[in-house]
């Protein structure tokens, strides 16, 4: 059985940090990643790959002529999230990376994010394609708000959550980046529509039928253990099995932090109350008394606004990349899944051929030989994908790692300010009075 | 109070203003126009000048004595905490100065004056939850060099030497006199096993009073030991007026603990809690001019051996006629009703009363926040494991070590909020606890002013029934009764004399005790609140460090 031959390449390749075998990848990498870095992260460096953008003349055998590297076309931003009853419109302001000039703006709903999703997955090729995740669908009714409530701050705290439009924004936001300067979907036609064009697409309703997740996940789970002919993508499933649990919890847990954080600055906002509820005498000690908790109040509504937004901060940079790739994961999960069904479906054909009667032989022999070049795509296609979905991830996670470290520091750095001059205030209130 | 959470100020909201400072801080956060995630973080509302360094924002408060120290020390890295090294000291002799009458700080009733040793120790004192803690010796023959044990909260000692401080000041002013007791409580131990078991505290005392036999001393006392003096103090002070501070709690779950030897955080938690509280009742009584002098207080300082105080078992026979007196007490409470002429009186008791409504909903707000506060801190190791277990399988290396170093960091934070709970805690909510105790020896003390105008009362009556009597006699012709009956007379006019003359005793008396238990309010006030909001400020510092410390692994990643 043919196997490990075929990819010397990527049996060499284990970080995404070493010398990319072929120029031909490095190249599109390259662009891909480049435009990630400008339209995202700022004050990253550029990716490795790019450095190695001239060296790499030495001649590796190249099969096809090197396509026209990739560039998205457009820009979005999701500006604005405006509840109408109990549905949410969300506002897409959408510019041409080309020309500024051309500008389009456009309502959705979320179904319309989902007939995009659907249109992408339908229209290409996405075998060897992490796709990139669609955000779940923000719950809007008051029952769930209560219960997203309950579940953040507690039972014993009976304030209402509000609506959370603008972390949805942003989520759409970054799933419409993701699709848009992909280099394989970024081209589908669905996206321009999506984009540019005033009516929304005709919103049909797109029946997820409940027994095809549960029989994928049935799938998943009887051949997602079925070893791999190759050693890299064999340590990749392995890895991704184990981090995409691991990124879950840790997402879970982090956000059980911006809620305590939250919890917190309720509980001084209602300590900071109380203390308004003075003594009734105009002279003696409760009028120095009243004064001292006035301002103690108001240092605590300080501490009570640092917390607050730091829960925010939180929840805008670790958080957002913790949930993403939490989703993310699952993507590449099922990508490898695919290529795990080919794999077998190659193995099974090449067994085929073993067993073959000599009249069916040139049949089966070529069916064996369709299942191999399948397989040998979508594992090229993988291969790119994974190194440029990792190099993503570790970019994005770097970027959201110092804007967490970075509004934390400002968040305490501007409570301890505000702290000072509270306790500044106290140590110069006047605390002298005639005894009664 | 939906209201109370906040759009995050992102999408060109206005944050709204919630108190207009005098420097506008709240300067509308900017946003980030050209990624495509919108996670600029909101920003607190600082000083327009927030483009510079921080520094500045130090710099700015440069007349703040407190904000230049925490500006050097955060300048400089761990040895931030070291600073509380000499704060103790500081406190000591700060203390020292105050209680010696050659200082010069010490005059006048005016807080400003005083404000200078205050503000000398507080800032040095105020990142005291490091993890460096001076660790505490029984005290030396010196006076300013005692070190606190070694404990966790140690914000509550020095709670106490600022407490005491202010309550030596104030007696200063009222007495007049050279006035020195320092008191400590520590080094609490576990005697015996089983049911008998019980727990021993070392009680050390530092004073200048004469009447003492030596200067230092230190002794070992069970907790019975303080309650049997408090029941000694109550008995001779109460009925003539003076607030006696109340007597620690009994506590069965958190004894029954210690007795099985159960040895987890909420019993070591407990034994911290109840030492610090039997140093507070002692200091209060320290502090009382009155109080301070009485001989069962000086016995129970110096004496190594005092007799059991088995009186104050519950089940013992004087337990028992407790019990009874108690219930006496609550009934005359509601029968004896007093016409009130004196409407300072009238006033105080409503005040009292409304004062204690507040302290209570003011300590079951603190208790949840505690509460909150030790959730996030469990939450902040959970989210650490969870870190920690990314970094494992991070194949990428400066990502999987920038994850590891996160995880750490996390770790460090978590311990953060623990000590500023604990700092909630021993500050505010055991303050509160002990006021609100306090202002139930206050309505005892009322009480007692009522039963002695009841004495009264039934005196005057008493007399003019004898005086009835008398003329009655008169009229009726029997000589011979007449005789007893004049007795009997004067001896009820002198009662109902010494009755009047009680009842104005017991006003007197009552009305100082107020003026000191008001001062003393506000002074111990006002030092908790600088200590805790300090502590606020503090934790703020070490998330700074830690985070900066963070920044440079983050942004080596890639």
């Amino acid at each position: 059985m043919r196997s490990a031959v075929l990819y010397p390449s990527v049996i060499a390749q284990e970080g995404e940090d070493q010398d990319v075998p072929s120029r031909l990848t490095s190249t599109k990498m390259d662009n891909a990643t480049e435009e990630t870095n400008t339209n995202g992260t700022a004050d990253v460096s550029d990716s490795p790959e790019a450095d190695q953008d001239t060296p790499e003349s030495s001649g590796l055998p190249e099969p096809t002529l090197p396509p026209k590297p990739f560039e998205p076309v457009f820009t979005v931003k999701v500006t604005d999230a405006a509840k109408d009853g109990e549905v949410v419109k969300y506002t897409l302001k959408t510019t041409k990376i080309k020309s500024d000039s051309e500008e389009y703006k456009v309502v959705r709903l979320y179904e319309d994010f989902e007939w995009l999703e659907h249109c992408l997955i339908t229209q290409n090729d996405i075998a060897g394609i992490i796709v990139p995740p669609l955000p779940p669908k923000p719950s809007t009714t008051a029952q769930s708000a209560e219960a997203r409530s309950k579940k953040q701050l507690g039972n014993d705290i009976k304030l209402v959550v509000g609506d959370e439009f603008e972390k949805d924004c942003r989520s759409l936001e970054k799933y419409l980046y993701l699709v848009v300067t992909h280099p394989i979907l970024g081209q589908d036609e669905s996206i321009t529509k999506f984009l540019t064009v005033r009516e929304a697409p005709t919103r049909a309703k797109l029946k997820k039928s409940i027994f095809s997740n549960l029989s994928k996940a049935v799938g998943e789970a009887r051949k997602g253990g079925h070893k791999d002919v190759n050693e890299f993508f064999q340590k990749e499933r392995d890895t991704v099995n184990e981090v995409s649990v691991q990124m879950k919890e840790a997402k879970e847990n982090f956000m059980k932090i911006v809620y305590g954080e939250q919890r917190v600055a309720v509980g001084l906002s209602h300590l900071s109350t109380a203390l308004h509820l003075g003594g009734q005498l105009q002279e003696g000690a409760d009028v120095v008394v009243n004064k001292l908790f006035t301002q103690f109040s108001e240092g605590l509504e300080d501490a009570k606004q640092g917390l607050e937004v730091m829960a925010v901060n939180d929840e805008n940079t670790l958080g957002f990349s913790l949930d993403l790739y939490s989703r993310y994961l699952e993507a590449e999960k099922e990508m490898l899944y695919r290529r795990t069904c080919k794999m077998m479906e190659f193995e099974a054909a090449s067994k085929a051929v073993e067993k073959a009667k000599p009249q069916k032989r040139e049949m089966v022999v070529a069916a064996r030989d369709k299942a191999e070049k399948e397989f040998e795509d979508i594992s090229k296609a993988a291969e790119k994908e994974l190194k440029n979905f990792h190099h993503q991830r570790v970019l994005t996670f770097q970027d959201s790692l110092v804007r967490h470290a970075d509004a934390k520091i400002k968040a305490a750095r501007d409570t301890y300010a505000l702290l000072t001059k509270c306790v500044t205030a106290l140590k110069t209130l006047d605390t002298s009075f005639k005894p009664l | 109070m939906a209201d109370d959470r906040e759009p995050p100020p992102l999408f060109d909201d206005e944050k709204p203003d919630k108190k207009e400072e005098e420097d506008d801080l709240f300067a509308t956060p900017n946003e980030a126009p050209k990624e495509e995630v919108k996670d600029e973080p909101a920003s607190l509302p600082t000083e327009p000048v927030q483009d510079k360094a921080s520094e500045d924002l130090f710099a700015a408060d440069d007349d703040l004595f407190g904000a230049q120290n925490m500006q050097e020390d955060s300048a400089a890295p761990p040895q931030l905490e070291v600073v509380d090294e000499p704060p103790p000291e500081m406190d000591i002799s700060g203390e020292g100065e105050e209680v010696d009458l050659d200082s010069p700080e010490t005059e006048g009733p005016s807080s400003p004056a005083k404000m200078e040793p205050d503000s000398d120790s507080s800032p040095l004192e105020a990142p005291p939850m490091a993890e460096v803690l001076p660790p505490a010796k029984p005290v030396t023959e010196e006076k300013p060099k005692p070190t606190p044990a070694p404990r966790k909260p140690s914000m509550e000692k020095s709670k106490e030497e600022v407490g005491y401080t202010s309550f030596a000041q104030i007696e200063e002013e009222e007495s007049g006199d050279q006035f020195a007791l320092d008191i400590k409580v520590h080094d609490p131990g576990k005697i015996g096993d089983g049911m008998g078991a019980y727990m021993s505290y070392k009680v050390t005392t530092q004073t200048s009073i004469p009447a003492f036999r030596r200067p230092s001393m230190t002794v070992t006392r069970r907790f019975s030991d303080f309650l049997g003096l408090h029941e000694k103090l109550s008995q001779k002070h109460v009925h003539i007026g003076r607030i006696v501070p109340p007597a620690p709690e009994k506590s069965v779950v958190g004894m029954t603990k210690i007795k099985m030897s159960k040895e987890d955080t909420s019993s070591t938690e407990f034994v911290e809690k109840r030492r610090a509280l039997l140093e507070r009742f002692l200091q209060r009584i320290s502090i009382h001019p009155v109080l301070q002098m009485d001989p069962d207080f000086r016995d129970f300082l110096e004496q190594d051996e005092l007799p059991r105080a088995t009186s104050t078992s519950a089940v013992s026979g004087a337990g028992v006629l407790r019990l009874i007196k108690g219930v006496g007490d609550t009934l005359s409470k509601v029968t004896i009703k007093m016409d009130e002429s004196d409407q300072w009186f009238e006033e105080k008791q409503n005040q009292v009363e409304a004062l204690d409504q507040q302290l209570k909903k003011l300590h079951a707000s603190v208790e949840a926040l505690v509460t909150y506060r030790k959730e996030l801190g469990i939450s902040t190791a959970a989210f650490a494991k969870s870190t920690a277990m990314l970094s494992n399988s991070e194949e990428h290396t400066a990502l999987s070590r920038a994850l590891s170093q996160l995880a750490e960091v996390e770790e460090k934070i978590e311990q953060v909020h623990l000590e500023q709970a604990d700092n909630d805690f021993f500050l505010l909510s055991e303050l509160l606890k002990d006021y609100i105790g306090i202002i139930q020896a206050i309505r005892i003390v009322f009480h007692e002013r009522v039963k002695s105008f009841h004495n009264w009362q039934n005196a005057q009556q008493t007399l003019a029934k004898k005086r009835e009597a008398e003329a009655k006699f008169k009229q009726t012709g029997k000589t011979d009764k007449i005789a007893h009956a004049q007795e009997e007379i004067r001896e009820w006019e002198g009662k109902v004399e010494k009755g009047r003359e009680d009842f104005e005793e017991i006003s007197k008396t009552i009305r100082t005790e107020i003026r000191r238990f008001e001062t003393n309010r506000v002074k111990d006030f006002r030092n908790i609140i600088i200590k805790y909001m300090e502590t606020l400020m503090n934790s703020q510092q070490q998330l700074i460090k830690y985070w900066e410390g963070f920044l440079p692994e983050a942004k080596a990643i890639a």
